[in-house]
């Protein structure tokens, strides 16, 4: 009987529940094990949005990245890019594990970046949409966060530290730091976790 | 009154002689416009003006308006004798260039039901429908669409429906308007109607007519081989074809190979909605036509006209070849959303001319699982708002030099990109074949028999594509890898052997 209510409210989301986890509650493994173990998800919150703030690119955050992408691709699900401030190299991505048929680059313009993820979110081929947009709304954020509960992929946007203190509703917000190897990564914000731990991880 | 057993000719019974077969297959349109002259010209029913043509006596009338007729002006009287009667007569001579454009506008229309049309001169318009029955609903929904749309049209109409094209003419011809699936009710409807309908040589008529044949019954219940001894072959050959006794083959004009059709909005307007309402209509013919002759389309065109500026072309393509209207107007929804009209809309134009066919074996779209079709109409949707050359997958080259170590490709589902036909022997050029866009490879020579797969890529490299390749069998036996270049002029060139 309890089980039975436990899974009416989570599956109609009649009660937001604090420590259970988002919504879909499974996790994708980030391929880090100490980063699994302090996220509630065990992983990246599938079906959620994470938003990572990261000073600047090129720090370690696709290296953070790549694991999970790597295996979505290999269940032949899409890793779509939107607007990326650079070229994702093909030779790179091959080498790191990718199928390069189920990866998908979208030069969206500023203004298109929010509408053309959200649209991504929505369709069941994709694994992860990752997006570098220069600037999005709270109403943007949510309306993310909202999509990719209704669908299945992973969202990720990448922010510089501007948008650092806003209040997000994506279900997971990291803050990576440059480390000695590899990055150090404060969870700002876990939907289902109480504490908010500093990891290491080496990249 | 005449008749034919007076002069020897025995009549036989007409069950025992011709008996009533399986019913027909065939099932033949004819529309006649019995005004066509008048309204090609665009002369209204209630003008009083006639259509001229000239004559051993001059010229005469060829066709009047209602007002004209009702002042006793009829076809064949001479114009000064109208002039006569009615000194306000507007007289315009008969121009048949704008009649046969008149016809061809409705056979463009027709085609939207069949590929099989065809113009009966002068005024009959004639197309085979059996194939579109069940696309319609219907025999009785068919016939019903036809005569809703002529009505639109606003143009007078006969529309007989009959198994043999033949008697659809005839009947059509005479003013008979209505539908006969069996050669039962083809005899009832056409018995009474005079011999001449036939479109019979005048001596053969005038021989008819002295033996007291008169109508169609009187003819057809004469014994074939008496009817030929005395009238010629001729005769027995058309009564037979028309009653579908004899095969009766018309040739099918050309199919356009274009879908034209324009929407004039009744105001102009910049409201997105109204204009999407108006292209559904255009894009449900488009449907129509693609459906009549089973085929899907991967491109379409759509014009945008403004008042008193150039029209907004929006070019709007599609992944996986459709005729689905929903996901044109979603793409279009798309794209003039993102173009912000820079004037109001007075009218709507939509083409194509880039047909595949839908048979199972070119494409196999049945195949295609729905979430490949969610993820090619997601990637559509996606380029019909940022723009083509917004998405691309990356892919490895192989080149030492970083910068050439990979290359952008068109996104595409992998599915749907199917293990293509590629022949062993690649030519260093493509060789010119001889064939251009007017002139296709000729079935006596190439035989193709694979194809078309479009190949279209390379505008980052400077070195576009658009080639719809086919694999074609020489007279000697060679299988050839042969495409026609649709960027530049539609030339035809061989590329390689299959050895």
């Amino acid at each position: 009987m309890k089980t039975n209510l436990q899974g009416l409210l989570s599956k109609h989301h009649l009660v937001w529940q604090g420590n259970a986890g988002s919504g879909k509650g499974s996790g994708v493994s980030t391929g880090f094990p100490g980063l699994d173990r302090v996220l509630p998800t065990q992983g990246w919150p599938s079906g959620g949005l994470v938003e990572m703030v990261v000073p600047y690119w090129g720090l370690g955050e696709l290296r953070l990245l790549l694991p999970a992408m790597v295996r979505l691709n290999q269940d032949k699900r899409q890793i779509v890019w939107i607007a990326p401030p650079y070229l994702p190299y093909a030779p790179a991505l091959a080498r790191a594990g990718l199928d390069l048929q189920y990866v998908l680059v979208v030069d969206a313009q500023t203004g298109n970046v929010s509408w053309a993820m959200e649209r991504l979110l929505a369709t069941r081929a994709c694994g992860m949409i990752l997006a570098w947009p220069a600037y999005l709304s709270d109403v943007e954020t949510r309306r993310l966060q909202l999509a990719a509960e209704a669908g299945a992929g992973l969202g990720v946007v990448l922010h510089t530290t501007e948008a650092k203190w806003r209040a997000s509703s994506a279900a997971l917000r990291l803050q990576i730091h440059p480390a000695e190897e590899g990055v150090t990564i404060d969870i700002v914000k876990a939907r289902g976790g109480c504490h908010r731990p500093r990891v290491s991880v080496a990249l | 009154m005449h008749h034919a057993a007076q002069y020897g000719i025995p009549v036989e019974k007409e069950s025992t002689l011709d008996p009533i077969r399986a019913p027909a297959s065939l099932l033949w349109v004819a529309v006649d416009f019995p005004l066509l002259a008048l309204e090609a010209l665009s002369i209204d029913a209630d003008e009083c003006a006639v259509v001229t043509e000239s004559s051993r006596r001059g010229e005469v009338v060829y066709q009047a308006a209602e007002n004209a007729r009702s002042l006793g002006i009829v076809p064949g009287l001479n114009v000064n004798a109208a002039l006569a009667i009615c000194s306000g007569l507007g007289v315009r001579p008969r121009d048949a260039d704008a009649e046969y454009r008149h016809l061809r506008k409705f056979h463009r229309w027709a085609n939207r039901f069949t590929p099989t049309v065809c113009i009966d001169p002068p005024t009959t318009l004639l197309f085979e429908i059996s194939a579109s029955l069940k696309l319609f609903g219907g025999i009785e929904a068919l016939y019903e669409r036809l005569c809703h749309d002529l009505d639109l049209s606003g143009c007078r109409h006969f529309v007989a429906v009959t198994p043999t094209p033949g008697a659809s003419v005839i009947l059509a011809g005479a003013g008979w308007a209505g539908l006969v699936t069996d050669r039962a009710g083809l005899r009832a409807s056409l018995k009474a109607l005079p011999v001449r309908s036939l479109g019979l040589a005048g001596e053969t008529l005038r021989k008819l007519r002295s033996v007291g044949v008169s109508s169609l019954c009187e003819l057809w219940r004469l014994p074939r081989h008496d009817l030929a001894r005395r009238f010629g072959p001729e005769v027995v050959k058309k009564i037979d074809q028309v009653l579908d006794k004899h095969p009766d083959p018309r040739e099918t004009d050309p199919l356009p190979i274009r879908f034209e059709h324009h929407f004039e909005l009744e105001a102009e307007t910049i409201e997105v909605d109204f204009i999407l309402r108006a292209v559904r209509v255009l894009l449900e013919q488009f449907a129509d036509f693609l459906a009549g002759r089973n085929a899907v389309a991967g491109n379409i065109l759509v014009l945008l006209q403004h008042a008193e500026k150039p029209a907004t072309r929006i070019k709007l393509g599609s992944r996986l070849p459709t005729r689905e209207t929903g996901q044109w107007a979603k793409l279009l929804h798309e794209r003039i959303q993102r173009h912000e009209l820079y004037a109001p809309v007075v009218g709507i134009y939509l083409s194509a001319s880039d047909f595949q066919s839908d048979s199972p074996a070119s494409g196999d779209l049945f195949e295609i699982s729905a979430a490949a079709k969610d993820w090619a109409h997601t990637l559509d949707e996606l380029e019909a708002r940022l723009g083509k050359k917004r998405l691309w997958a990356p892919k490895v080259s192989a080149d030492y030099r970083p910068e050439y170590a990979w290359r952008r490709v068109r996104a595409v589902e992998p599915s749907i990109v199917n293990p293509a036909t590629r022949p062993l022997w690649l030519l260093h050029k493509p060789r010119p074949l001889g064939y251009t866009a007017d002139r296709a490879p000729d079935a006596g020579l190439l035989n193709i028999i694979n194809g078309p797969e479009r190949i279209e890529s390379g505008w980052w490299d400077g070195n576009e594509h658009c080639r719809d390749y086919y694999t074609a069998i020489c007279p000697r036996g060679r299988r050839l890898w042969i495409f026609q270049d649709l960027k530049h002029g539609g030339d035809w060139y061989l590329h390689g052997l299959f050895g």
